[in-house]
């Protein structure tokens, strides 16, 4: 019984967390600007870690022979990690394609960064 | 590394065997198994826009996004092998891709570098001692 509800909670997160992977890597492909490649890189691949992890660590406990004070360390490590990381990665990857002039997609209304810093091209 | 596969080789039939006598554990081995599908599928997409991303920061997302759908490739694995062998790779795999990311980022901001006045002097008070050869003027060479 209670074997049947954790297998039925790690296969809900598992799906939930490989939409979001596939909808993040999707959106990769098909966004039409650096930009919004990036919105699809953080934050869709930041939730479909959280439902993989949860996944696995709700599957983990319960094999024997786990021990599930490490895989839960582990887990939520990598989860905080990536809420701190994820942000400064996309700042600083977006801030070097803005001063390298990306290409913008056609669709753009208004750059206010451009108006605003004197020091951009 | 040979020794290591084949330990993982041997964990996964102890675990399959072991966890396959619950219909909802097999369940779960199948969307596991699926999942893997879906991520490779993933992944493949990422390649695609690595190879046409008109700019470098396009393709350095893109290397970004392959590996974070290699670090939930690590955590379907220790799944389906029921052992903690690969489980430290997910630490590792995240913090190389961030890396990975803010040296591309400082890789593509290096020519710009001169236009965003970096290397100039600090600005500080006058009389401090980093204040540059204008404010010691009067007292250095006295």
């Amino acid at each position: 019984m209670v074997n049947a509800i954790i297998n039925l909670l790690a296969v809900f997160f598992l799906l939930v967390g490989l939409f979001f992977m596939f909808v993040g890597a999707l959106g990769v492909w098909r966004m039409p600007d650096l930009y919004g490649r990036l919105h699809a890189n953080t934050k869709c691949l930041t939730l479909g870690l959280i439902g993989l992890l949860l996944a696995a660590m709700l599957y983990l406990s319960l094999l024997e022979d786990v021990p599930m004070v490490s895989v839960i360390t582990r887990g939520v490590l990598v989860i905080v990690f990536q809420f701190v990381a994820a942000p400064v990665g996309a700042h600083l990857l977006s801030r070097g394609a803005h001063l390298d002039q990306a290409p913008l997609a056609k669709e753009t209304l208004s750059d206010e960064l451009r108006e605003d810093l004197p020091s951009n091209g | 590394m040979t020794a290591l596969l084949l330990a993982a080789a041997d964990a996964s039939a102890v675990a399959a065997e072991v966890s396959s006598r619950t219909v909802f554990d097999r369940m779960t081995l199948v969307m596991v198994d699926i999942g893997i599908v879906v991520i490779v599928a993933g992944m493949l997409l990422c390649i695609a826009r690595l190879l046409r991303g008109p700019h470098l920061s396009d393709r350095a997302v893109a290397v970004d996004t392959i590996t974070l759908h290699l670090v939930g490739l690590v955590v379907l694995l220790t799944m389906r092998i029921g052992r903690l062998v690969f489980f430290d790779g997910v630490l590792a795999l995240s913090l190389l891709g961030f890396v990975s990311s803010v040296a591309m980022g400082q890789y593509i901001i290096r020519k710009r570098l001169k236009e965003l006045h970096v290397h100039e002097e600090i600005p500080t008070g006058d009389d401090s001692p980093l204040a540059g050869p204008s404010a010691e003027k009067g007292d250095g060479h006295g």
